[in-house]
């Protein structure tokens, strides 16, 4: 209360000044009035009883100084003095005004929309209860490098009985490829699967009905065990987005009965809009899933499966473990290190295989691929908000050394120097505030672009906006910048003597030489900076054009791809029904008018789903396998001409081998090759060992492939292994086109050749490989695109700080240039003075810029490909620009202050 | 009786105005007027000077002020002591009871020493 009564009795005069100034006049005015009365009245004559009424009262101004002293608005109105006054200085110099605004709202701006995205995506707490105790699990083989490998089902039922530091574990399998019956044709659906705990272990309530339970949704064993029972329809929760598109967003949808690959299904509830699991990208679970089915087996009962001879199961996936309160990362590692000691001992795979389990942060994992890039493009940003603030800095001492006239009559009326550097200050904040309200609007136009252009891999990007914390960044921005470009002016203004500038001459010199000093060093910094961006700027470029250049080891262009899901459990039962329902299928396909060639592969490259199996050399035993690990394609024999992978030696798969069970032969790829005795064919007929269906088999070798880029086009990758598709035909796979002309004009005769031959199978992720080949580089795009924009922001800024610096030192050497172009000396020599001045500044700049480089350059290291952090070509091409930039920025206002007339400039000393 | 200097220690001087208005609300004039009469002149300070104390204690929070009509039919400004005010003179009264009853032993030893 006493706050607010002070909040009051301040607020008064502050609002209604005049009236409170006027309510002390007559306060005055009463009190002399009565007093005389009473002098009157005691005898004295009216006229100097008046006077002597005054005389008791004492100074009447001295009074109402004292009054208005001790209101305690003092500070606030001397304030609001200065922010008029600053206001009307600013509309007084528009051409100054306009560019430290402009340039402020472009770095605040800049800044507001990187923070935005760096908040989401980085800093906010991933959206489930208390998400600071989620933790993920993996599985490490020691034998098999750091590879994170997926976990077993029941090895989290071992893991429920055994970790007392943990409150409960979740699992989730990687989704399914679905197709969901309904009038319009099939819909092909992504379905997470997860145990029926795994929502409320996240604390993820459903929007609409009800969540998984693991009593309602497990299988009772009596069903489970008796092969003749009828299974109840599978409960399905579905997601927000697929519930509005594809059921209306009624409510009636719940119990409603819907048909999953033919299967009966029932819908029991609806995930919240903004739920969205949160996973590393190499999980291999997709982030959004259209809908939700449980895993309707006690997890116990799930086999363990033996990575060795069954690839095709989906009993692994990925695991999160909720922490008690109060266990830390480092006790919840130490037990589960004890954990994996014992299933080494108690399963022989684990113990050839070394298992380890890692106990990461969720949130840590789930963003970690992005740290690097968001951080290096903050930095970057950063950079430019300190160039734009130094060039503001620069403007403002340069008119404030204008200025010094009135300054220094100002302080010789007897404004105090803290009074003075208040009101520079208030200057600045005014500009800040203006740029930062300005740049708020950038950043609310930026950021849908940066949210369009950001990489598919970049989780939460959605939410990045202009919330409270970006306002508070905001605000943040503005005070730190206008303590970084006010406090110049106004120090360098404080420091200088206040009556010096009287004496005019001298006084201008001194000021100059001393803001001289301050503007050169902001240069410098200025040029350091932009050269860092610029640099960074131009290891991105070079490493985007030699990911181009980068073969992927097959042809990516004119082909296009499909997907299809043969998960039906009446229907493509064995790998013969699946072989022979692809042959057709290919068969149909490659007589469509400009397609040239039809394959078929597990699964794409460059697509994000990885395949690896242990393999072993000839003469290697079985145990000794899982020390190698080779990327694995089932592959149709029309595969490696429409993808345009060229064969090296040997042979390709024939059409039979797509279609009867024969010797068991493989091709592989001139990586494989090298281990097996060379690419010139001595690999040919050697025989080389890995699990297939189920069982660990020999293969012949019967061709030599170019090695392809499976896993990324930056990354070397692993050797790989090719089988007939026969062999292990698996359910889902990729249809690869290769056509004469434009791929996606085939898009329609393709679905319409699916849909008469097998109309119940949708065909979903329809690409063209180039679209794939994009993805891949879309990060060190996207980083380019921004990196690259700020650094040309920051080198048109730096380079109209030299400008203005430059021109700013020509003007005070006029009077000099004119007597020197007077006695004769040539314009030439003066321009190359000037030049030569501005580019001893510029080098000082780069020197201190290549430093900052070599440091910064650790951030971008993981987006860099095939160009080295000193890459010298960059460097020297970066270095001549701001060399050439400067000496023009130079050469300007040099040239224009010999163009002038030798006597004018002398008649019109300053 | 020798005169007190009108330098009186700020806080004398609230104490002084607190306790002028605690039967009553007051306007400035009377105010000083009541300070006069009481202490009999000895307080002599510029009428003026009772100004700021007024701000000072209003801003406070121990006065209020109101425009009020005198009994002349005039327009004045009336302050009026709030319940913080009142606490606050008890606590300055007892404060200055204390100090000056041990200021008044100890030069009474004085003088009796003397």
């Amino acid at each position: 209360m006493g706050w607010l009564h002070g909040i009051r009795s301040r607020l008064r005069p502050l609002l209604f000044r005049a009236t409170v100034e006027a309510e002390l006049d007559e306060e005055i005015a009463f009190h002399v009035e009565r007093q005389a009365e009473e002098y009157v009245r005691a005898g004295m004559p009216a006229g100097e009883a008046r006077e002597a009424a005054l005389r008791a009262f004492g100074r009447v101004d001295a009074v109402k100084e004292g009054v208005r002293i001790e209101r305690g608005t003092r500070l606030l109105e001397d304030t609001g003095r200065d922010f008029r006054y600053a206001l009307r200085k600013l509309r007084r110099n528009p051409g100054f005004t306009v560019a430290a605004v402009l340039t402020l709202a472009l770095g605040i701006g800049a800044n507001t929309a990187v923070f935005s995205v760096v908040n989401a995506v980085l800093l906010q707490p991933l959206p489930y209860a208390e998400p600071d105790r989620l933790v993920l699990l993996w599985n490490r083989s020691s034998s098999a490098g750091a590879q994170r490998m997926p976990v077993a089902a029941p090895d989290v039922a071992v893991y429920r009985e055994r970790a007392k530091g943990f409150e409960r574990f979740g699992f989730t399998e990687g989704t399914l490829d679905l197709s969901l019956s309904g009038r319009e044709g099939p819909l092909h659906v992504r379905a997470g699967r997860v145990d029926p705990t795994f929502f409320h272990l996240l604390g993820v309530r459903p929007a609409l009905g009800r969540g998984f339970s693991g009593r309602e949704d497990v299988l009772p064993p009596e069903i489970l065990d008796d092969s003749s029972a009828t299974i109840p329809p599978a409960p399905v929760m579905l997601s927000h987005g697929m519930w509005k598109a594809r059921f209306g967003g009624t409510v009636d949808v719940l119990g409603r009965d819907i048909r999953l690959n033919g299967q009966p299904a029932v819908v029991v509830g609806v995930l919240p809009a903004d739920f969205e699991l949160l996973l590393p990208p190499d999980v291999g679970v997709g982030r959004r899933a259209d809908l939700w089915l449980p895993i309707r087996v006690d997890l116990s009962r799930l086999q363990r499966v033996d990575r060795l001879t069954d690839q095709d199961s989906d009993n692994t996936g990925a695991v999160i473990g909720r922490l008690r309160p109060g266990v830390t990362l480092e006790q919840a590692q130490a037990e589960m290190d004890g954990i994996a000691a014992r299933l080494r001992e108690e399963v022989p795979e684990y113990r050839h295989a070394g298992l380890r389990i890692d106990v990461v942060p969720m949130k840590a994992s789930a963003v970690e691929h992005t740290r690097r890039i968001l951080l290096a493009l903050w930095a970057a940003v950063g950079a430019v908000l300190v160039i734009a603030c130094l060039n503001v800095g620069n403007l403002s001492l340069a008119r404030m050394l204008g200025r010094s006239g009135e300054i220094a009559l100002r302080s010789a009326l007897g404004a105090n120097r803290w009074r003075l550097a208040r009101q520079m200050l208030t200057e600045s904040v005014l500009l800040a505030a203006l740029g930062a309200g300005l740049g708020l609007l950038v950043a609310g136009g930026a950021l849908p672009l940066i949210r369009k252009a950001g990489p598919a891999d970049l989780p939460r990007l959605a939410d990045a906006g202009i919330d409270g914390a970006a306002l508070a960044f905001t605000l943040g921005c503005l005070l730190l910048a206008t303590l970084f470009f006010g406090l110049a002016p106004a120090l360098s203004f404080s420091r200088d003597g206040a009556g010096g500038h009287l004496v005019r001459r001298r006084g201008v010199r001194a000021a100059d030489r001393h803001g001289r000093g301050i503007r050169n060093t902001l240069v410098v910094c200025q040029v350091g900076l932009s050269l860092t961006l610029l640099i960074t700027a131009g290891l991105l470029l070079r490493s985007l054009l030699s990911l181009g250049e980068v073969s992927p080891g097959f042809e990516p262009r004119r082909v296009l791809t499909f997907e299809l899901s043969l998960r039906y459990p009446d229907r493509y039962l064995g790998p013969a029904d699946r072989a022979a329902f692809v042959h057709q299928l290919e068969g149909r396909l490659a007589s469509l008018p400009g397609v040239e060639a039809v394959g078929l592969v597990g699964r794409l490259p460059l697509a994000g789903d990885l395949w690896t199996q242990p393999y072993g050399l000839d003469g290697a035993s079985v145990e000794e396998w899982s020390a190698n690990e080779a990327d694995f394609r089932m592959v149709t024999s029309g595969y490696f001409r429409a993808m345009g992978i060229r064969l090296l030696a040997g042979r390709h798969f024939t059409e039979a081998e797509d279609l009867y069970e024969r010797e068991r032969v493989a091709i592989i790829d001139e990586r494989m090759a090298t281990r097996l005795g060379g690419t010139d064919g001595n690999a040919l007929g050697k025989r080389l060992g890995f699990p297939l269906d189920g069982a660990p088999v020999w293969a012949r070798v019967v061709g030599i492939v170019e090695h392809v880029r499976h896993e990324s086009l930056t990354g070397n990758g692993r050797e790989t292994i090719y089988v007939p598709y026969r062999q292990e035909a698996s359910r889902e796979f990729a249809v690869v086109m290769r056509t004469s002309g434009d791929p996606s004009r085939l898009v329609g005769p393709a679905r319409d050749e699916l849909r008469a031959f097998a109309a119940h199978l949708p065909m979903y992720d329809v690409r063209t490989m180039t679209d794939y080949i994009a993805a891949a580089t879309s990060p060190t795009r996207f980083a380019l695109g921004l990196i690259g924009l700020f650094a040309l922001l920051a080198l048109f800024l730096a380079t109209l700080g030299l400008y203005g610096v430059m021109s700013y030192a020509v003007r005070q050497r006029r009077r000099e240039f004119g007597i020197r172009m007077a006695l004769g000396a040539p314009g030439k020599t003066l321009i190359r003075t000037v030049v030569a001045s501005g580019l001893t500044l510029t080098g000082i700049g780069i020197g201190l810029g290549l430093a900052m480089s070599f440091v910064g350059s650790r951030f971008i290291n993981s987006m860099l490909y095939n160009v080295g952090k000193v890459d010298p070509l960059t460097y020297s091409a970066v270095t001549s620009l701001m060399v050439l930039v400067a000496a023009l920025a130079c050469y300007v206002p040099a040239r224009r202050a010999t163009r002038v007339d030798p006597a004018e400039t002398l008649r019109h000393e300053i | 009786m020798a005169k007190v200097r009108s330098d009186l220690l700020q806080g004398t001087l609230d104490m002084i105005v607190l306790k002028t208005l605690e039967l009553e609300p007051q306007h400035g004039w009377a105010i000083s007027q009541r300070i006069r009469h009481i202490s009999q002149g000895v307080f002599d300070l510029n009428d003026g000077s009772l100004y700021p104390a007024l701000q000072r204690l209003e801003r406070k929070g121990w006065i209020t002020s109101s425009w009020q009509v005198t009994e002349n039919n005039r327009r004045a400004r009336y302050y009026r002591l709030t319940g913080a005010g009142r606490k606050r003179l008890a606590v300055e009264e007892r404060k200055w009871v204390r100090a000056s009853t041990a200021v008044n032993r100890i030069l009474g030893i004085a003088y009796a020493g003397g």
